[in-house]
């Protein structure tokens, strides 16, 4: 029988969910028996295998030097860790992430392979083909990429009646994402997201490291962190005392560094202070949705806490004041996006191969209809005549916006700029921006015209964006009918060749993780 | 003589003087015009709708005696445009802009076709064929008003490039939509001038190396879109006794002279000379509001290339209000919409591929967060 599943990969924890046979997601316990699974890697020297989760947190201590966390925020960049002289990618790392949870999954369930991956609403393409690939490394099918907000929603939508413009804040291990959807019933349209990369739990207990460094200052007169080591011991120190906080209105801890130990007593109002200036960052962040959606504080009827930082009493607070009415805690924070994850595999088996869907999940779903939006704004560059400055300027021009409604699309008319021009370069962009320095060129091609023309000829530019995610552009000569097309599926083609990936397939099936 | 001999002769003349007064006719100007058939040109006026615009057009055309070498002659026909409003001895070059109607080197107006084969040694066009329809749009003239163009027709033997018959006629036009090129040297000269009196004042007393290379590459780049040569000797250009005078004329000069496309290219010069001596003190970043203000450019083109250019790290105690165009004078609710803002902005750069990028879009957001919650508290309290 087919498995639609569901994975959140986040920066912090992640988690693993399955459809049941009604069609209902359901979290997928770990063999160590938790629900979530930390987003840990700990290369193993003696035994030469791989630790993944708790054991990995657990023992990075011992040397940080063979540890990672928070690999998520690395996707899509050229950062690398050497470990035993293999410079380990991030898709490698978090494939290995990837391998754990399906090896779990697998004991109790029997082999899985066809799932859906979450990603940060705001993550760009680079990063959505990195995560892709990490799936592939693990040895998984993966159908589709689901944005961590439009997933929680879809299981809070498809698991309770609602009605009404819901905003999903989404305040997780290592990013924020901000999402304003309509929902009637079980029938979903995205609106808006937003997103900020670097904002989220690792940064609030990087806040806590620093009242730990100014107490230790203060009492021992030296250093608190001093190596990677002490780094990585402080960091879960924090993470602890962030918890506590959340509970209780002070934390205490004993602080040993080298110039001996020292009693920290940290208390909310000290925490929350240090902090203002990131859940300010999370305010801004909303305003910019709101705008986007064109909408006001008054026009969202219901707030979804997404996330392990949302438990934090402040951002409650802080949301309640804003919007005058307390957020919605109805779902499990931490499992939510998994949850939605797997309901998101099963509707996009349903439109792409129902015949594989059996029966009794497809009527579970079978009401269940999701509208989304562009992630990202698609242009090309071209050279007007900027009309304040009077100066031909090279300039992003964005043909589909970001947060259109699927599927859409979009036709303008650019002109050549030179006499006798053969050829037009075509760049794809990807990006708010009107400075082309500031956006992802995605493709580049070469566009050749006719000889012998003077300046001025029409090129039709045609953007289109499908409900499966998929992008067309084509560039025609309008006089000589000459065309380019290029065609992309967003978050679906991995950056990585097959046969690459094979290969490090092969390298990974080796590698034993525990 | 007799009868024969007479006959003959009077055979043998004619025959002379049928085969030599055509070419007499052909070399001197003055058979020239005493021969019906000369070969002339002809130039009108004439006007074109152009995709809803109404552009002038020169037409030219050709009639006339055309002598060849040989018979089944190749030939190509050329027209050639000069101006010689100021004397037919002090011909001026005219220019165009399409690459394909010029000389293969240099920028001057130059139109070849091929005119086909002629069939006979001596053959005559009788009727006006028209040889070039020219948009006066793609000419680049050396002075606007009223000019004297001369327009040369020329018949060739492809091959040998003999010139086989040439023809000159002039027109009166008035030159009203382009500047001409003589004009805009005259012009340049001047706001260079002024430009590099801003742009030193901006680099301070002593210029390093980048600044200087900054100020060469812009005065080249500015200086190949005209025909000539311009050495800047401000004192000559633009003389003043302070160094206040000077900036103050050359102000005044590039409000009266530059368009807005120079105004801002010059201020995008000088910013990226401030940016090459970091950190940037804050009179120098005020000089630029300053200068900005002054060129009258809008100001949030400048903000985008101020910001570009001119990174957070890169300022010595940046001022909230210049970065982010928060005036202090605003109502709290106009500044907090204008840093949303620049918060959107921003944001959409933390993905950017080039980790500088992706830096200096973090420090704007903490920098955007900060001033943000700073507004508050002061609205607060």
């Amino acid at each position: 029988m087919t498995k639609l599943v569901g994975i959140d990969l986040g920066t912090t924890f992640s988690a693993i969910a399955m459809l049941n046979s009604i069609g209902r997601p359901e979290i997928i316990p770990n063999c160590e028996g938790e629900r979530i699974t930390a987003s840990a890697v700990y290369f193993d020297e003696e035994e030469g295998g791989v630790r993944v989760g708790i054991e990995a947190i657990n023992s990075r201590q011992l040397n940080t030097n063979r540890a990672v966390r928070f690999v998520k925020r690395y996707m899509g960049t050229d950062w690398t860790k050497t470990i035993d002289n293999h410079n380990w990618t991030p898709q490698e790392i978090s494939s290995l992430i990837l391998k754990k949870l399906k090896q779990d999954a697998e004991k109790e369930h029997g082999a899985i392979s066809d799932v859906v991956i979450s990603v940060p609403a705001h993550f760009d393409e680079t990063r959505r083909k990195a995560t892709m690939d990490a799936g592939t490394l693990a040895g998984l099918n993966v159908i589709g990429i689901v944005n961590e907000p439009v997933a929680a929603a879809l299981f809070y939508a498809a698991s309770h009646d609602i009605t009404g413009r819901v905003l999903v804040y989404d305040l997780g291990g290592g990013t924020f994402d901000v999402t304003i959807l309509d929902i009637k019933g079980k029938d979903m349209k995205i609106l808006c997201s937003q997103g900020d990369h670097a904002l989220g739990g690792i940064d609030f207990d990087h806040k806590i490291i620093e009242l730990f460094e100014q107490e230790y200052q203060k009492q021992c007169n030296a250093k608190l962190i001093q190596n990677d080591q002490d780094m990585a011991k402080f960091e879960d120190e924090a993470e602890d005392v962030k918890k506590t906080l959340s509970r209780r209105n002070n934390a205490k801890k004993i602080l040993y560094g080298s110039n001996g130990s020292a009693r920290a007593e940290i208390t909310r109002d000290q925490f929350e202070k240090a902090i203002e200036s990131l859940i300010a960052r999370t305010e801004m962040l909303i305003d910019v949705a709101l705008d986007e959606a064109k909408s006001t504080t008054k026009d969202i009827n219901k707030i979804l806490l997404v996330g392990g930082s949302t438990r934090m009493p402040m951002v409650q607070e802080r949301l309640t004041k804003k919007f005058g009415f307390a957020p919605e805690a109805a779902v499990n924070v931490d499992e939510c996006v998994a949850l939605g994850a797997a309901v998101h595999a099963g509707l996009t088996m349903l439109r792409e191969k129902p015949e594989s869907v059996p029966q009794g999940i497809a009527g579970g779903l079978r009401d269940v209809r999701l509208k989304d939006v562009c992630n990202h704004s698609y242009g090309t560059i071209c050279a007007p005549v900027d009309e304040q400055t009077g100066r031909h300027v090279v300039r992003n021009t964005i043909l589909l916006k970001k947060n259109t409604s699927l599927p859409c699309s979009t036709t303008q008319t650019f002109y050549t700029m030179a006499d006798n021009q053969t050829e037009l370069q075509i760049m794809i962009t990807q990006g708010e921006d009107e400075d082309p320095d500031f956006v992802n060129k995605i493709a580049t091609e070469i566009f050749e015209l006719p000889a012998g023309r003077s300046a001025g000829r029409p090129i039709r530019v045609e953007y289109s964006y499908d409900a499966n995610q998929r992008m067309h552009c084509e560039f025609e000569d309008q006089e000589s009918g000459r065309k380019l097309e290029v065609e992309f599926c967003i978050g679906k083609d991995g950056e990585l060749s097959q046969n690459h990936v094979h290969q490090q397939a092969e390298t990974l099936q080796k590698m034993k993780v525990q | 003589m007799n009868t024969a001999g007479i006959i003959i002769l009077t055979a043998l003349t004619t025959a002379a003087l049928i085969w030599a007064l055509p070419r007499l006719r052909a070399f001197l100007p003055a058979f020239k015009r005493l021969d019906p058939y000369h070969f002339e040109n002809r130039v009108e006026l004439l006007g074109k709708s152009v995709e809803g615009v109404d552009i002038d057009m020169f037409g030219v055309s050709m009639r006339g005696r055309i002598i060849t070498p040989c018979d089944s002659c190749d030939t190509n026909v050329s027209v050639e445009i000069v101006d010689i409003t100021e004397g037919v001895l002090e011909p001026l070059r005219i220019f165009c802009t399409q690459p394909t109607l010029r000389r293969s080197e240099g920028m001057e107006f130059f139109f070849q076709t091929h005119n086909g084969i002629i069939p006979g040694r001596d053959a005559i066009l009788p009727q006006w064929r028209m040889v070039l329809e020219l948009g006066c749009d793609v000419l680049r003239f050396p002075k606007r008003g009223q000019r004297l163009l001369q327009f040369v027709t020329r018949i060739s033997q492809v091959g040998t490039n003999r010139e086989l018959a040439v023809a000159k006629t002039t027109l009166n036009y008035f030159v009203a939509a382009a500047e001409g090129y003589l004009d805009f040297e005259k012009r340049l000269e001047k706001m260079l001038a002024s430009g590099y009196i801003l742009a030193l004042q901006t680099a301070g007393d002593q210029p390093n190396a980048i600044q200087q290379d900054l100020i060469k590459n812009w005065l080249n780049e500015c200086l190949n879109h005209s025909a000539a040569d311009i050495t800047i000797d401000i004192r000559k250009i633009i003389p003043s006794e302070t160094a206040q005078e000077a900036i103050d004329k050359a102000c005044e000069i590039l409000m009266q002279r530059a368009d807005t496309s120079f105004r801002f290219g010059l201020v995008e010069l000088c910013i990226k000379i401030a940016a090459a001596d970091q950190p940037v003190s804050r009179p120098r970043q005020d000089w630029l509001k300053s200068l900005s203000e002054r060129m009258e450019l809008p100001q949030e083109r400048f903000k985008a290339i101020f910001q570009k250019y001119l990174p957070l790290e890169a300022q010595d105690n940046p001022d909230p209000a210049f970065v982010l165009g928060i005036d202090p004078t605003l109502p709290v609710e106009e500044s907090l919409k204008r840093l949303t803002e620049e918060y959107r902005k921003w944001n959409s750069r933390v993905n950017h591929p080039d980790p500088k990028v992706r830096q200096q879009a973090d420090k704007m957001l903490s920098y955007l967060t900060e001033v943000r919650s700073r507004l508050l508290a002061e609205t607060q309290a």
